[in-house]
């Protein structure tokens, strides 16, 4: 079944009700949105997108963090592998939400919080990693931009 | 807010399986010992709160794919 979705960052959208991923316990700072599509965009790469089905303005910009960061690595326990219904590991999607407010050169990637997605049973949720030094601003480039 | 005093070795229960007990005290720092079952999600309260406002920073930026991908163009990645 194909739904319209509204966004105020891409339009209006016609997406696969199937592909909607279900976040059972939202965003912390959005627990009230819990219906998302990850959107990739043609010549937007690296970067996808997170966009809520419910809230037109509410879109996370997001890497995938292997990329930038070959050496990140976090263990999910049994419990969050049982709440994302994950029966294989190769159905898990790992997302990092990236922040450019302060422009692309100064881009930062949240890694305590990755955004984890199971492709097959369609729900997501962000998993705030108690352990380990990450912090929620890993920058992705180096300061010494050349043009 | 339900407020109790506690001394060093105590503790209190929540939910008849989760125990928090107050192991050492020194000056304004205390350390405590939490035996909960492993699903309960224990995290210390300024890590949620800066993954939320983390969040609320991130979200809603303007997407302009167009620059978004021409600067990333410009930049090198880090590693």
């Amino acid at each position: 079944m194909e739904m319209k979705v509204q966004t105020s960052s891409f339009g209006e959208l016609e997406v696969q009700e199937e592909s909607v991923y279900f976040f059972s316990k939202g965003i912390p700072g959005f627990e009230h949105a819990r219906y998302y599509v990850s959107l990739e965009v043609n010549g937007h790469e690296p970067f996808t997108y997170l966009q809520s089905t419910e809230k037109p303005d509410l879109v996370f910009i997001m890497i995938d963090p292997f990329e930038f960061f070959p050496h990140y690595e976090f263990n999910l326990t049994n419990t969050i592998m049982n709440d994302l219904k994950v029966e294989q590991e190769k159905e898990i999607i790992v997302r990092a939400i990236v922040n450019t407010r302060n422009g692309i050169s100064e881009a930062t990637a949240n890694l305590i919080g990755p955004i984890i997605l199971n492709s097959e049973r369609r729900v997501g949720m962000q998993v705030i990693l108690a352990l380990g030094d990450y912090t929620t601003k890993h920058r992705l480039f180096t300061p010494d931009v050349k043009g | 807010m339900l407020v109790l005093t506690r001394k060093k070795g105590q503790s209190i229960i929540v939910l008849d399986n989760i125990e928090i007990s107050v192991l050492e005290i020194e000056g304004d720092t205390i350390k405590l010992g939490i035996s909960a079952p492993k699903e309960v999600s224990i995290m210390r309260k300024e890590l949620l709160s800066s993954v939320k406002e983390s969040n609320q920073e991130s979200a809603g930026q303007p997407i302009n794919a167009q620059i978004l991908s021409d600067d990333f163009k410009k930049l090198k990645k880090k590693y």
